[in-house]
């Protein structure tokens, strides 16, 4: 028996499956197509609708059915309270910003809609255990509090480790140390008056901690958003395109810091190739796996060369790799390049460990690569070949 | 005493049946549009410059019919799963929704595949309308796709939570799945086949 709701889906199908026909023999195109494809797709629509009508028979509820009272919609509890539609609404609106945005945004909002997602699951999933709404909020806490947890404690502290950082990369060098005192002077502080009233209550606490957090966090993203305070590059030997590399002294100004403070011994190392020495003003190349010392020293093309220099001449030295000549093409002018790289000023005695690569081979080089010491006179480099 | 709270009344009837078809009627509606938007503009680009498929762009078929396999795949598995949660076999009906589930992701792994095979811009040097439109519908099917593996998630979450007597749930899931598959045959026939 078709009940009344069957028949007006049915009546709607037949009518847009004619209405179909009808235009199909009557319009020709692209707007033929059109028209045919979308009563078809109205006439599929319909035709489900009448199935499930006719399948749940208009929703009726038979007077027969001894559940009818219980299993009707009218007859459950409103659903609990839930903020995890809003929020999975607010992710899905990231996902949406962040696909025409910065990817960070949709990688957020993919976070927050699974979970979400996850929450509103099993807060679902928890409202219908027991007839007993506290029973069924205790369930959900029994099941999500081990997870919940630890993930806020985590997110608090990167929040506030974040807005600490931000601070302190606004404020002068200086005034760092003044303010990490003072704020853990503060702190330290509020714990002793805190201890010294044990019967403090726990709402007091609470607040003073979350205005304190939302300070915190208020000054952090003022600070960001003013941006950190410019911080200048540490000179190394690379600086200024390698050219204290050519130098046997100090290199000029901020750049004599690198040289000053270089490392002046190596720790035990396993990747150590080769190990050069100069002693008695020449340099002595020792290869891993070579008997004696060699010279011209051999190395594989784009692989990563670990060595150490060790210095046992009475004078500070460095290390300079000349790392061939190449001209190159810049806008139409043929430009030379001699790439280098060297070690910091190495105190007589001491040593360093240098890492460089030859990406290219000896013979498309101008020049040999070679290991050199700046400043001193009738030494003999060690030549690399790249083969 | 310590004593369990009496159970939670029975879930009203047939509503997530009612509401998952309403959601498939809908989708249905969209994507059917959106196919018919696509025969009026093929008409319109092969009328005046007498292609429809960009000069370049190719479709590989494999994953697309590979697709089209994984539904009728799924069709068992979704069906399987209603049967054996009518004959309480509860491992079999988690077997079922982690296959469904398995193969949905295969699905939208083998979609990626198509995109990245493609290779085809979005907008480009020169934009036309099947670039806009093929990322359209089958941009839509995919988000179709991903919230049927959340709703596949979410029915095993709550079978194997306990909740065996809510068979309803598992039929509503299997008719999601029935509807993402004729769908896709569908976007199959007129997207890929007739291009």
């Amino acid at each position: 028996m078709l009940t009344t709701g069957s028949k007006l889906f049915l009546g709607a199908t037949v009518l847009s499956l004619v209405a179909a026909i009808v235009y199909g023999l009557s319009t020709s195109g692209g707007f033929g197509w059109l028209g045919v494809m979308g009563l078809l797709t109205a006439a599929v629509a319909f035709a489900f609708m009448f199935c499930i009508n006719y399948y749940t028979h208009d929703g009726n509820v038979s007077a027969m059915s001894e559940h009818a009272t219980a299993e009707s919609p009218a007859a459950q509890p409103p659903a609990t309270r839930s903020m995890w539609p809003l929020i999975a609404a607010v992710g899905v609106a990231a996902i949406a910003l962040g696909a025409v945005s910065k990817p960070i945004v949709f990688k957020g909002g993919v976070i927050v809609v699974l979970a979400a997602g996850l929450e509103w699951m099993v807060q679902g999933w928890s409202d219908r255990a027991s007839a007993d709404p506290e029973y069924n909020a205790g369930l959900r806490k029994r099941m999500l509090h081990p997870v919940e947890f630890p993930i806020l404690a985590a997110v608090g502290l990167g929040v506030v480790i974040y807005s600490f950082s931000r601070i302190m990369l606004w404020i002068n060098k200086s005034g760092g140390p003044v303010v990490f005192v003072l704020a853990g002077g503060v702190i330290l502080f509020g714990g002793f008056l805190i201890a010294l009233r044990p019967t403090i209550r726990g709402g007091v606490i609470a607040g003073v901690c979350a205005i304190a957090a939302l300070g915190l966090v208020a000054t952090g993203a003022l600070m960001a958003i003013d941006g950190q305070r410019t911080i200048a590059e540490h000179p190394t030997t690379q600086t200024d395109n390698n050219a204290v590399c050519a130098l046997a002294e100090e290199g000029p100004g901020e750049q004599a810091e690198a040289d000053q403070k270089g490392s002046q011994a190596v720790s035990s190392k396993a990747s150590v190739g080769l190990t050069v020495t100069l002693e008695n003003g020449q340099l002595d190349a020792h290869q891993l796996g070579v008997q004696g010392n060699v010279n011209p020293i051999t190395v594989s093309r784009g692989n990563i060369v670990n060595l150490i220099f060790k210095n046992k001449d009475s004078e500070k030295r460095r290390l300079t790799v000349n790392m061939g000549q190449f001209t190159i093409d810049v806008n139409g002018t043929t430009v030379k390049q001699q790439p280098k790289e060297c070690t910091t000023l190495v105190h007589p005695d001491g040593s360093q460990f240098l890492t460089f690569t030859l990406p290219k081979p000896s013979i498309a080089s101008a020049e040999p690569y070679t290991l050199t010491v700046p400043g001193v006179d009738g030494l003999k480099p060690i030549e690399i070949k790249v083969p | 005493m310590l004593a369990l709270p009496s159970a939670a009344p029975p879930a009203p009837k047939r509503q997530t049946f009612v509401g998952t078809a309403l959601g498939c009627v809908a989708a249905g509606s969209l994507v059917g549009a959106m196919l018919a938007l696509w025969m009026l503009f093929r008409t319109e680009a092969v009328d005046s410059a007498g292609q429809w498929v960009p000069k370049g762009i190719k479709i590989p078929m494999v994953p697309a019919n590979t697709i089209l396999l994984c539904f009728v795949l799924i069709l068992v598995f979704a069906q399987w799963t209603v049967y054996a949660a009518k004959n309480e076999a509860r491992s079999h009906t988690a077997l079922g929704l982690a296959l469904v589930g398995i193969i949905g992701a295969a699905i939208v792994n083998a979609q990626a595949y198509i995109y990245a095979r493609m290779k085809l811009p979005i907008l480009g040097k020169n934009p036309t309308a099947y670039n806009t439109m093929f990322y359209a519908i089958t941009g839509t099917f995919l988000l179709l796709m991903i919230i049927g593996i959340g709703f596949t998630l979410v029915t095993a979450f709550r079978y194997m939570g306990g909740r065996t007597s809510d068979r309803e749930l598992i039929a509503a899931h299997a008719l999601y799945w029935y509807f993402l598959s004729a769908l896709f045959f569908a976007v199959w026939f007129v997207v890929y086949v007739t291009k």
